[in-house]
């Protein structure tokens, strides 16, 4: 597998560096960098090259680096760098998990729409009476960055001809993305932003589902999970496998700092005392 | 078409002699020494602590790791070069935030390995599977192809499905109830050079590539050589030509040469003239074309100047 090109290696030294600061404007200071790094070095073609080389050495064997459409320079915990072909526009409009600055290489300009909200999204409660607003169209020509503020309504990208972009994403902000409808403008879904959030709700649900009581204290240590889908789910679990177990954390829940995961388990109480 | 086995077997066995079993049981050449290890395969699933063991202990490295797993819903119970054991949660459809997303519509699809599954807990997924004849001439998006619908099968407690390597097509439709199944995938050298399909069974068409086959994804990064390589792109892209044994390798960097406009000119003429007399005549085909249109956009270029 190919080291890290130095280029990048001075990238992250930068970025690991300004993103310890807790103010969130750091990651748009990150812009000038990021711009040197995709226009003015041979990052990408050295890069490219690198890949190339490694499939003719090793034909058989795929590396993790590699999606569909890009390849994932680096991905750190708290920020990824990506780059690759935008080929399509998405059937739904999605929130912006995270900050983000999009370098267009081309051959054709990216197409932006910029909407505003209803309501504000910057937020864990999903609402399903909030709607997108009419949308800014912004063209981005190649050799340009959109600077994606995901604190600001939502940046959707419209793609009618494949082309080249360079992704940098700063750290996820919110536990969970919207997913709006783009014929009607409408919030049709929430999901965690985090997969792995959904990964353990997912194993929880099959846990409750297969009657497994030897998973209570893994449940109960997830019941202050930092996701209010982790906790719910647990809570939920326990409700089922463990009434007795789940009735502490059940009261401490409707204090939580979630207003779903409060109501829920206020209606649970009083379910289970019913 | 996909073998539907119910084997009866009512033992038990550890994953660890199910895993020794497969290592001298298995024929990786043939999908059919699959059902000699169907019951060895039941006995693994009769054991109701194993999966909520393995489960608890994926949760636990979750928690300790908080990072994102490899692939979604699915933990691996075990994996070697030659295969990987998993076992993957089914939820089902509703209006619920776990769910199959609204954007993950069910697709008919292919694998390019083979592999055997079986239901391990509840009502279990319904698949309706299709023979598909793979033709290599007919391999892009749109190509209509001969895919036809056999049965629909569910894969309840103890039932097993395999799938052979791209001749099975299925759907997978979410059960009615949380359901755990686990999937035994055979690997050899061809997984790397086979393309996985999505069809639409409708008009019996090549709808898309499966995301994440390993020919899918290297072929893309030598696509996009086209967009971002520079002049010393075009000595490898020549050699992935000469020497690949990946068709889609090799049709990918014809491409990548008619893209790379920083690159000179009569160098990606030749390589790409070199595609045009490829071995396979998929590969020669996108050539011709890409040639022609070279020398379209040279003349017009000509004209203008």
């Amino acid at each position: 597998m190919n080291s890290l090109h130095h280029d990048l290696q001075e990238l992250k030294t930068l970025i690991d560096w300004r993103l310890e600061d807790d103010d969130e404007n750091s990651f748009f200071r990150l812009q000038s960098a990021f711009r040197e790094l995709v226009f003015e070095s041979a990052f990408l073609s050295d890069s490219i090259n690198a890949q190339l080389d490694d499939i003719l050495k090793r034909p058989l064997e795929a590396s993790p680096h590699w999606m569909a459409r890009n390849i994932v320079a680096i991905a750190e915990p708290n920020w990824q760098l990506h780059y690759g072909i935008a080929s399509h526009t998405s059937e739904f409009i999605r929130s912006n998990i995270s900050h983000g600055l999009i370098a267009v290489i081309g051959p054709d300009p990216l197409i932006v729409d910029h909407y505003r909200t209803s309501k504000t999204i910057d937020t864990d409660v999903y609402d399903a009476g909030i709607s997108l607003l009419k949308p800014r169209r912004e063209v981005y020509e190649p050799g340009s960055i959109c600077v994606v503020d995901a604190r600001d309504g939502v940046a959707s990208f419209i793609v009618d001809t494949p082309t080249t972009l360079v992704t940098l994403l700063g750290p996820p902000r919110r536990a969970i993305q919207w997913i709006f409808s783009r014929q009607t403008l409408r919030a049709v879904q929430s999901i965690p932003s985090n997969p792995a959030d959904t990964e353990m709700a997912i194993m929880i649900r099959a846990l409750t589902a297969m009657r497994c009581t030897t998973s209570i204290a893994t449940l109960c240590a997830l019941t202050t999970h930092e996701s209010h889908f982790v906790r719910w789910t647990a809570l939920q679990a326990l409700v089922e496998l463990s009434p007795e177990a789940a009735k502490s954390s059940l009261q401490r829940a409707t204090k939580d700092v979630h207003p779903h995961v409060r109501m829920a388990s206020a209606k649970a109480i009083a379910a289970m005392a019913a | 078409m996909a073998i539907v086995l119910r084997p009866e077997n009512e033992d038990r066995t550890t994953l660890a002699d199910f895993l020794d079993k497969l290592d001298h049981a298995i024929d990786l050449e043939e999908a059919d020494s699959l059902i000699g290890l169907a019951a060895d395969f039941r006995a693994l699933a009769n054991d109701p602590d194993m999966l909520p063991r393995h489960i608890n202990a994926a949760l636990k490295r979750l928690i300790d790791a908080k990072q994102a797993p490899v692939s979604a819903s699915s933990i691996e119970l075990a994996s070697s070069k030659n295969y990987s054991l998993r076992a993957t949660v089914w939820m089902p459809a509703a209006t619920d935030p776990l769910a199959p997303s609204l954007h993950d519509a069910p697709c008919v699809h292919n694998h390019n390995f083979n592999v055997m599954a079986i239901g391990y807990f509840g009502p279990g997924y319904v698949t309706d599977i299709y023979a598909y004849r793979p033709n290599p001439s007919l391999c892009d998006i749109g190509e209509r192809v001969d895919l036809r619908f056999l049965e629909r099968a569910t894969l309840g407690r103890g039932d097993v499905i395999i799938y052979r390597e791209s001749i099975d097509a299925h759907v997978l439709i979410p059960p009615p109830s949380v359901s755990v199944s686990m999937s035994l995938a055979i690997f050899r050298e061809s997984t790397q050079t086979t393309d996985q399909y999505r069809f639409d069974p409708q008009s019996s068409t090549i709808a898309g590539f499966g995301e994440t086959a390993a020919i899918l994804r290297r072929a893309s990064v030598v696509r996009l050589a086209g967009e971002i390589g520079n002049a010393e792109t075009i000595p490898l892209l020549d050699a992935l030509l000469r020497r690949s044994k990946c068709r889609r390798v090799r049709e990918a960097a014809v491409i990548a040469a008619s893209r790379l406009v920083v690159a000179d000119v009569s160098d990606r003429r030749l390589l790409i003239e070199r595609g045009s007399r490829d071995s396979d005549e998929w590969v020669r085909r996108r050539a011709k074309s890409l040639v022609a249109d070279l020398k379209s956009s040279t003349a017009k270029k000509r004209k203008t100047s």
